[in-house]
């Protein structure tokens, strides 16, 4: 249906041109370049390759040194979608020549090591300090806290209300030593104890029977408050030279777009070197394949003569069993709708492009599940903001022309469902009472005082998309020449499931239909049951793989009221749009900042509630189109074409 | 005629502080994915952010249900008379929403959370990474959908 038809095709050239031609193919956007089928394999430079990737690297990591040096900050926008710069191959081209991007980048990196360094040496030197601190009332050089022949010393601290219970133990246990106390905080007490080193064994167990604990000092000739005093100095040091660097970075800074110009041109390079090793060479010649679509065959034609006529282009027929890449084409309103089927995946060649058949209904239930007035516009508004503000990338693009549709769509679910930012039209003060008056007069249903119209809605609507989705299956079988299994399955189903609903509605309004609905439907079964166990060679088995398939109904019948969360996502926007609005009245009365109060809650509240509504109408219309539209005709599972282009992260050509 | 209107509240309170449970939960287990994600690529913070906001409906959907029930009681208009028999009906009422938002609040929670690690590895499926978790939120939807049909259902 709207399936680009494509061209499998051979360019032939000499090796001469190789270059020239394949920046044509990437300037045009038109062919996607696969292997040559049939050929031997070129070498594969992976040398090369890795080392452009190992470049890649080293240039990523200086950017982003340098952008946190200069404390470049992306504004939350600017992370979907990373601004770039525009500039033009000549200029980009003759940059990089110039720019002696190894020296920047080595000074980058010498700079980010140093800082890391430095701020390993900071903490180092931090812990030390903070370790000393307790000890600064401490006279005594450090390193002569050793064991001698004689004696030990050992320092410590233990919880200043466990210290006088500590003390008693060690004396009562040994008289030969000496506890000092050098610092009593509220919680630790600091002790330096010096005993008998013939009883080091046992002193140790006793230690370790208590709650002491032990503490190891730096060892330096200084006493512990020199030691601080030099530390602190050392502390200062690394600040300034950490400044230093901080400030040397930033001055390289005037080099960061140089940098990203070099990015792109390098991941341009490597990007050249992947395509070549897919073209076959001989002695002096090489040959590129790859798929086209039909309509560009002749511009790449013409185009390739403009660089050399000693080339050859022609069409060639695909292997058997190769599929062709896919491209999708829909008019300029619905091709929006392509990214949900993207989404889900790429259409195979020989199926229907769903975006289309989807349309309608993903913008109608994406209305429904907004369901507001004012919302609806605001949406459209701000979609229509982005997309004329921002260079944005394809999908970004179709997101947001998909939230204009459905924002206008919702602006219209809201006039029909009485929702204006939550209020309904009954609110509306009396000084506008022709207003009013138009507006209820138009509204066809409230959601919120009636929920079962709405959810009847909801559910025909499921029953309608249920119903078209078989059709569309029907439709492709008989395209695809499976007559028999488009009458006997999907034509068999419609028309049961339709007589079923005939029926179910005849009943509940209680029409004179009803003995028909109910006949049609008899007929219906008795009809599956006959027909959908043909594949069965036995006769029984036959009967009841016919009979086992009505237990599809229950699957219809599930996905069917799967609609019903149309209803209440509508209404969940409108109820708490409205409680925002109740919220609002009820500040007002504060005294003083009563309207500004009322003013913040109402901007604040109603943008919420817009950005909780939209995700949830995005993600609950998409489901409603893969789960139950999709599952009646759609695999998806194609390969989507990617022409040879050109791939950058920071820079866009100028044409 | 006291007790039925204190059986109703405990409904409204029911609906809201289930399905906020649901959703507190739910948002802290993406949120913990999302911050680990975050250490290693912070700009992926705006999508991330979206995964993370997922699990946050079912808090809604309670908090939905609970207003409901406010509005059949009148609670803030001027409160309807409501006999014990109704308000231990709204009680009920209140259940649906309030258990499936708690339950599936903190499972939709565990899928976002493996979506942020499918967006983690790679970022262009984030279409796909939004839609599994969704998934799971389709029975709070059930749920809120069964007390709004049960509160309209109730004369009072």
């Amino acid at each position: 249906m709207s399936i680009v038809e494509m061209q499998k095709i051979h360019i032939v050239s000499v090796r001469e041109h190789k270059d020239q031609i394949l920046k044509c193919l990437q300037k045009n956007e038109v062919l996607d370049i696969q292997s040559v089928s049939e050929a031997e394999s070129l070498p594969i430079s992976a040398e090369e390759l890795s080392k452009y990737e190992y470049h890649l690297a080293e240039i990523k990591s200086a950017i982003t040194f340098l952008e946190s040096a200069g404390q470049i900050k992306r504004s939350f926008i600017e992370t979907f979608i990373p601004p770039k710069e525009e500039i033009s191959e000549e200029e980009l081209v003759q940059t990089c020549r110039e720019f002696k991007c190894p020296e920047i980048v080595k000074k980058c990196s010498e700079l980010e090591n140093r800082l890391a360094n430095l701020k390993n040496l900071k903490i180092k030197l931090q812990t030390e300090h903070d370790k000393l601190l307790p000890w600064r009332k401490f006279e005594v050089p450090l390193n002569t806290l050793t064991c001698t022949v004689k004696t030990c010393v050992v320092l410590g601290s233990i919880k200043t209300k466990l210290f006088r219970e500590f003390k008693n133990k060690i004396e009562r246990a040994t008289e030969a030593v000496e506890i000092k106390l050098v610092n009593k905080t509220k919680e630790g007490t600091y002790l330096a104890m010096v005993y008998l080193a013939a009883q080091a064994q046992f002193f140790a167990d006793l230690l370790s029977k208590t709650d002491f604990n032990q503490i190891t000092l730096p060892i330096t000739e200084n006493i512990p408050k020199q030691e601080i005093t030099r530390i602190g100095v050392l502390l200062s040091e690394i600040e300034i030279e950490t400044k230093e660097i901080l400030a040397e970075a930033r001055g390289l800074g005037r080099h960061l777009i140089r940098l990203k110009y070099m990015y792109d041109y390098t991941l341009e390079n490597k990007a050249g070197l992947e395509i070549k090793q897919k073209l076959a060479d001989t002695d002096y010649t090489f040959i590129i394949e790859g798929w086209i679509k039909k309509a560009d065959f002749n511009k790449l034609k013409q185009q390739l003569s403009k660089v050399t006529n000693e080339s050859e282009i022609f069409k060639i027929e695909a292997a058997p069993g190769e599929k062709p890449p896919i491209v999708l084409k829909n008019p300029a309103i619905l091709s929006p709708f392509e990214l949900i089927t993207k989404i889900y995946g790429t259409p195979r060649s020989e199926e229907f492009d769903p975006s289309i058949p989807l349309s309608f209904f993903f913008a109608l239930f994406f209305g429904i599940c907004l369901g507001d007035f004012g919302y609806g516009l605001i949406l459209a508004a701000v979609s229509i903001f982005f997309l004329k503000k921002y260079r944005l990338p394809e999908g970004g693009k179709k997101l947001f022309q998909l939230f204009l549709l459905g924002g206008g769509v919702s602006a219209l679910v809201g006039i029909l469902t009485g929702s204006y930012l939550g209020l309904s039209p009954e609110q509306i003060p009396a000084v506008l009472l022709p207003l009013k008056n138009f507006l209820s007069s138009i509204q066809i249903v409230d959601p919120v005082k009636s929920p079962l119209t709405m959810l009847v809605l909801s559910l025909t609507l499921g029953v309608v998309q249920i119903l078209f989705g078989i059709f569309i299956q029907m439709l492709q079988r008989i395209k695809n020449k499976q007559i028999v299994s488009a009458i006997l399955d999907d034509g068999l189903w419609i028309f049961f499931l339709g007589s079923l609903v005939f029926l179910i509605v005849s009943n509940a309004l209680s029409l004179q239909t009803v003995q028909i609905a109910s006949r049609m439907s008899l007929a219906g079964t008795v009809a599956l049951v006959l027909t959908q166990g043909r594949h069965k060679k036995n006769i029984l088995q036959k009967f009841f793989s016919g009979l086992l398939s009505l237990y599809k109904v229950s699957g219809y019948m599930g996905d069917t009221l799967s609609y019903s969360r149309l209803l209440a996502l509508g209404m969940s926007t409108t109820i708490i749009g409205s409680v925002i609005n109740l919220l609002a009245g009820m500040v007002k009365g504060v005294p003083v900042l009563g309207l500004l109060l009322m003013m913040a809650l109402l901007i604040f509240g109603h943008l919420f509630n817009l950005l909780v509504g939209t995700l949830g109408a995005f993600v609950h219309s998409t489901r409603l189109q893969m789960v139950e539209f999709f599952s009646k005709f759609y695999e998806g599972g194609g390969r989507e074409f990617r022409p040879y282009k050109r791939e950058a992260e920071y820079t866009i050509l100028r044409r | 005629m006291e007790l039925g209107l204190a059986l109703a509240l405990a409904g409204v309170a029911v609906a809201v502080f289930l399905g906020g449970m649901g959703s507190a939960w739910g948002v802290a287990i993406a949120g913990q994915a999302a911050a680990g994600v975050l250490t290693e690529d912070p700009d992926k913070f705006g999508r991330l952010l979206v995964m993370v906001a997922l699990p946050g409906t079912q808090g809604f959907y309670g908090f939905l249900g609970g207003f409901y029930i406010m509005m059949k009681i009148g609670l803030l208009t001027g409160a309807v008379p409501v006999s014990s028999m109704a308000g231990l009906q709204l009680l009920f009422c209140a259940l649906p929403v309030g258990l499936t938002g708690l339950l599936s609040g903190v499972y939709q929670g565990k899928a976002s959370a493996a979506g942020i690690h499918l967006i983690a590895k790679r970022p262009e499926e984030m279409g796909k990474a939004i839609i599994i978790p969704a998934m799971v939120e389709t029975y709070a939807v059930i749920g809120l959908l069964a007390t709004i049909l049960m509160v309209s259902g109730i004369s009072l």
